[in-house]
């Protein structure tokens, strides 16, 4: 298990500032997705009991109902704790020292990226949407000089603030460090000549 | 086949059965291992750590336990079957 005390490449003095996931509205739609697929059929099935066990005593019918129904139920569980390990283990953690995204793609794929805090150049927070406003929850975009390198964080609360938290981190680091591997190397700006 | 009659064992429909429950103990296995592996040691995680394991094996003793209640043994006939909806 990880420990935000101990982050993989720990450096000393660094400690965890931040801890994202996304936003509980993830949460709630899996619940009632959870509802809708797993806990409203058994209600019908115990509402509508006297015909089920009806079903159930016929010599073809019920075994194949009964493996229907086993297949049905053990398959939606099993998805529903998918997803919600999915919600859980997608993380996004923001030292004293760098960005760490951690995101978990189905059962089979895990991503880990890592940034420091110097080579990052812009922060971007973008909510758009009525449940995302009303909410606030929305989404953090972290660029470096490359831009082929950059960190999405989806859905998280108050994305605003997090940018804030995020630029005073960096400035606090440049005043510590001054700039990072990537701003040294970027390229200086094209001069245009006029003729 | 039994007196020129085709004979189903009804017992072929455990094949993909336990086939899904195979798949089913596979992947709550490494839904477990990602969780105890991967995640920010907490209360929560151990709450769902929990919840998942015995809800897991829970519904699977149900299923098996519903799967139980039937013979197996017996086998239908495709006459049998097709004679009415009273026989299904």
């Amino acid at each position: 298990m990880m420990n935000l005390d101990h982050l993989p490449n720990q450096q000393k003095d660094e400690k965890a500032e931040l801890f994202l996931r996304r936003h509980w509205i993830a949460v709630v739609q899996l619940v009632f997705m959870f509802f809708l697929t797993f806990i409203l059929p058994i209600l019908l099935l115990f509402a509508f009991r006297e015909t089920v066990l009806d079903w159930l005593s016929r010599p073809l019918l019920g075994p194949v109902l009964a493996v229907l129904l086993s297949i049905y139920f053990l398959g939606m569980w099993v998805i529903s704790f998918v997803e919600l390990t999915d919600y859980y283990l997608d993380t996004w953690i923001v030292t004293n020292e760098r960005v760490i995204s951690i995101e978990q793609m189905g059962l089979f794929k895990r991503v880990a990226s890592e940034l420091h805090l110097a080579d990052i150049q812009d922060v971007t927070s973008e909510m758009s949407g009525v449940l995302e406003t009303l909410l606030s929850y929305g989404d953090v975009i972290v660029q470096t000089s490359s831009a082929a390198i950059k960190f999405h964080f989806k859905a998280i609360d108050n994305p605003e603030q997090v940018k804030h938290q995020i630029l005073r981190l960096v400035e606090q680091d440049r005043a510590r460090h001054g700039p990072g591997a990537m701003a040294r190397q970027a390229p200086p700006p094209v001069q245009e000549i006029k003729l | 086949m039994q007196d020129g009659q085709i004979v189903i064992p009804l017992a072929i429909l455990l094949i993909p059965y336990l086939l899904f429950v195979l798949f089913y103990l596979l992947y709550c296995g490494l839904n477990l291992h990602n969780l105890v592996r991967y995640g920010i040691g907490s209360r929560l995680l151990w709450n769902i750590i929990i919840v998942f394991s015995v809800g897991s094996l829970g519904l699977l003793i149900a299923s098996m336990a519903l799967m139980a209640s039937f013979d197996w043994h017996q086998a239908l006939s495709l006459q049998e079957l097709f004679s009415g909806p009273a026989t299904l």
